[in-house]
């Protein structure tokens, strides 16, 4: 390949990622911490008790009593089971949703409210719906334009494959790492790149083909794609849900069930649905379709439906590694670090190459490092705090900025140190609103890792503090020794002023 | 469990093997890195499926390949010299050149990624849940290829001037060969 096209292709993939830096970062960073969004729930309401299966009658029990509680009309019903993915019984309509026992004795309102907040920054940047999900899908593709122009621009791709030059100015060192993560981790970018531009691409397409080819009327479309409502008689009653749990040892022994969704609630259309996870699949899962009265009427056809159908059901597993339970969880958790770090070591080669412009460089850390700390602060209002925690995590993130222009001494060490105390703070205080509670799995499994970030953020931040401290003080030294030399007092035009210290 | 464990075993392998070739500078190793690779995809895919093989397949070498970075990373001497921060450029002008940069990237490249996509799957011989799941994945590939022919030319005009043909040609291929 030429030095022309490399060389285009190099100004292409600065370009968009410099430009849409903050935007991929923050994507990137929500979803890498999205992948635990079930642990997470879980996390928020740790005391709720956690079981593998339930007491017969106990789904039906707990309907009746969330339906006694909540009479409100709604057209849809749902339980999530035990077996879901998250050990816990819940029942719900369309406007609330309560947890339940192993008995069906129902116990409190869900609360996810902070899970809720980080999905929707992941999903739509916090934007509204509808083009937050086409600007987050623009990303996807954005993501494609920087793994192409990316190899394409390296110059040295094969002979640098393996090289991580530390030390120096930190530049080479920041190269070289975004170039480790691009390479080596690009099947994963591109995995997540594609699925991810499906979310918003798909609502567009819909409309498109709607309107060129079928009058408008999308559910012509949905209904060719996807599995059409059952047509049955009309029907009357209450859903029988446990009679259709029960028939599923016979019909999918081997399926975990997901959950349960009662469509069209108390119209003649009125079914049930229960979804089930195909073991071995990367669909979302299979689903099978009840009458009113519990009588199995056939499932939906995902498992062994045409393949694009299967392909667009598994797109869902594929973007949040929700396939292979913890292990699979924890691959994408990895793997979406270094495509975070991508966006990071990115801008800071960037950032290296201009020199460091102090401002720029002291915003930058503050987007990176604050978000997280504007992330741990939203967490601890939610404890006290029922209102908007989008408004919580943007104004922190506002005042961050502010902060950051007012105050010079807020570079890349101290907003590394800030973000490992705001999690330390979240932890203090979610032990002393939870108590015994904190101790529990739902509660570990999140609190050690985030115990190790406040731990490596706490030491590297120091780290980073003393090695500025050598600079800003070699040099004062070398601005001290120009003037020596010099004799008239002007300075060094090599030598900064006020510059940010290269950070490796 | 065996399977699962040769399966790790090859991925691991043909990582040591891709490294060896590097250090070495020899192309027999990196064609056995390779070749080991694919069987590594093979008993990834009959110890968990195809699905989760290939997957796994594609994704551990990105994790696998730090222990051989670690190995061979270097150390270099800290500079005397630190250069004077370059002032961005915040100039009407180029404010405005960005401005149009993002609208055409996000806004102009969407539509044309996603009729071409639509258009070119409109001709392929499947069913709708075919053509539609071909549009999911060809579209955001061929709208970051465009992006980057966009940005990468010095025409800008005339660029835009093609896609926005491009776009006319794909509506009028959907109107024609409806899906």
């Amino acid at each position: 390949m030429n030095k022309a096209t490399k060389q285009s292709a190099l100004n292409a993939h600065s370009w968009v990622g410099v430009f849409l830096s903050v935007l991929l970062f923050l994507v990137c960073l929500s979803g890498t911490i999205a992948v635990f969004h079930l642990e997470f729930e879980r996390w928020e309401q740790p005391h709720i008790p956690e079981f593998e299966s339930v007491e017969d009658g106990a789904v039906e029990k707990a309907m009746d009593s969330f339906l006694t509680k909540h009479p409100e009309e709604t057209d849809h019903l749902f339980v999530v089971l035990p077996t879901s993915g998250i050990p816990r019984l819940v029942v719900e309509n369309d406007h609330a949703a309560y947890f339940a026992d192993e008995q069906g004795n129902l116990l409190e309102k869900e609360n996810v409210a902070f899970t809720q907040m980080l999905v929707d920054l992941h999903l739509y940047l916090n934007l509204p719906h509808s083009w937050g999900m086409i600007l987050v899908s623009a990303l996807g593709a954005i993501i494609c334009t920087l793994i192409i122009t990316g190899v394409i621009a390296h110059k040295r791709i094969a002979k640098d494959a393996f090289k991580l030059r530390r030390g120096g100015n930190g530049q080479q060192s920041q190269i070289d790492l975004h170039n480790r993560f691009g390479l080596w981790a690009s099947p994963f970018h591109l995995v997540i790149a594609i699925t991810g531009t499906y979310f918003g691409l798909a609502g567009i397409v819909l409309v498109l083909v709607a309107q060129l080819n079928y009058g408008g009327d999308r559910d012509a479309v949905i209904n060719q794609v996807f599995t059409p409502d059952p047509v049955i008689e009309a029907q009357e009653g209450k859903p029988a849900i446990g009679k259709a749990i029960a028939q599923m040892e016979t019909i999918a022994p081997e399926n975990p069930l997901i959950f349960v969704t009662v469509h069209e609630v108390n119209k003649p259309e009125q079914f049930i649905e229960i979804y089930a996870q195909v073991p071995g699949r990367m669909i979302y899962g299979e689903a099978y379709r009840f009458d009113t009265a519990g009588n199995y009427l056939g499932t939906a056809g995902y498992d062994d439906g045409a393949w694009g159908k299967q392909l667009l059901w598994a797109v869902y597993r594929l973007h949040f590694g929700d396939f292979a339970g913890i292990p699979s969880k924890v691959l994408y958790f990895v793997l979406g670090i270094m495509l975070t770090m991508l966006c990071v070591s990115g801008m800071e080669v960037w950032l290296s190459k201009k020199a460091h412009p102090v401002l720029a460089t002291r915003l930058w850390y503050c987007t990176v490092w604050g978000s997280v700390s504007a992330l741990a602060f939203t967490a601890i209002a939610d404890m006290f705090f029922s209102g908007s925690l989008i408004a919580v995590f943007w104004g922190l993130m506002v005042l961050n900025v502010a902060l950051t222009v007012a105050i010079k001494r807020l570079t890349k060490p101290v907003w590394l140190i800030i973000s490992g105390i705001s999690v330390l703070l979240l932890l203090f205080i979610y032990s002393a609103v939870n108590g015994e509670h904190a101790l529990s799995v739902a509660s570990l499994q999140l609190n050690i890792p985030m115990l190790i970030y406040v731990v490596w953020s706490i030491l590297r931040g120091n780290t980073l503090l003393k090695r500025e401290t050598l600079m800003s003080d070699f040099q004062k030294e070398n601005q001290t020794t120009t003037h020596n030399i010099d004799g008239n007092g002007d300075k060094s035009a090599s030598v900064s002023t006020e510059t940010q210290s290269p950070m490796a | 469990m065996f399977m699962l464990f040769a399966a790790s075993g090859l991925s691991l392998a043909s990582i040591a093997a891709v490294y060896q070739s590097w250090r070495r500078q020899t192309g027999p190793m990196l064609y056995v890195g390779i070749g080991v690779w694919l069987l590594s995809s093979i008993a990834w895919s009959l110890s968990v499926g195809w699905e989760f093989g290939v997957l796994y397949a594609l994704c551990l070498p990105g994790l696998l390949v730090w222990p051989f970075i670690a190995m061979n990373q270097s150390h270099m001497a800290v500079p005397l010299q630190i250069p004077q921060p370059r002032k961005l450029d915040f100039s009407p002008r180029t404010s405005i050149q960005h401005a149009l940069h993002y609208i055409v990237v996000l806004l102009l490249l969407l539509v044309f990624s996603v009729v071409a996509s639509l258009a070119i799957c409109a001709l392929l011989p499947m069913d709708i849940t075919g053509q539609l799941a071909t549009c999911m994945v060809i579209s955001p590939i061929i709208w970051g290829l465009a992006v980057y022919h966009y940005l990468a030319t010095s025409k800008k005009i005339k660029t835009v001037g093609g896609y926005l043909v491009a776009t006319a040609v794909s509506v009028a291929i959907l109107m024609a060969m409806p899906i």
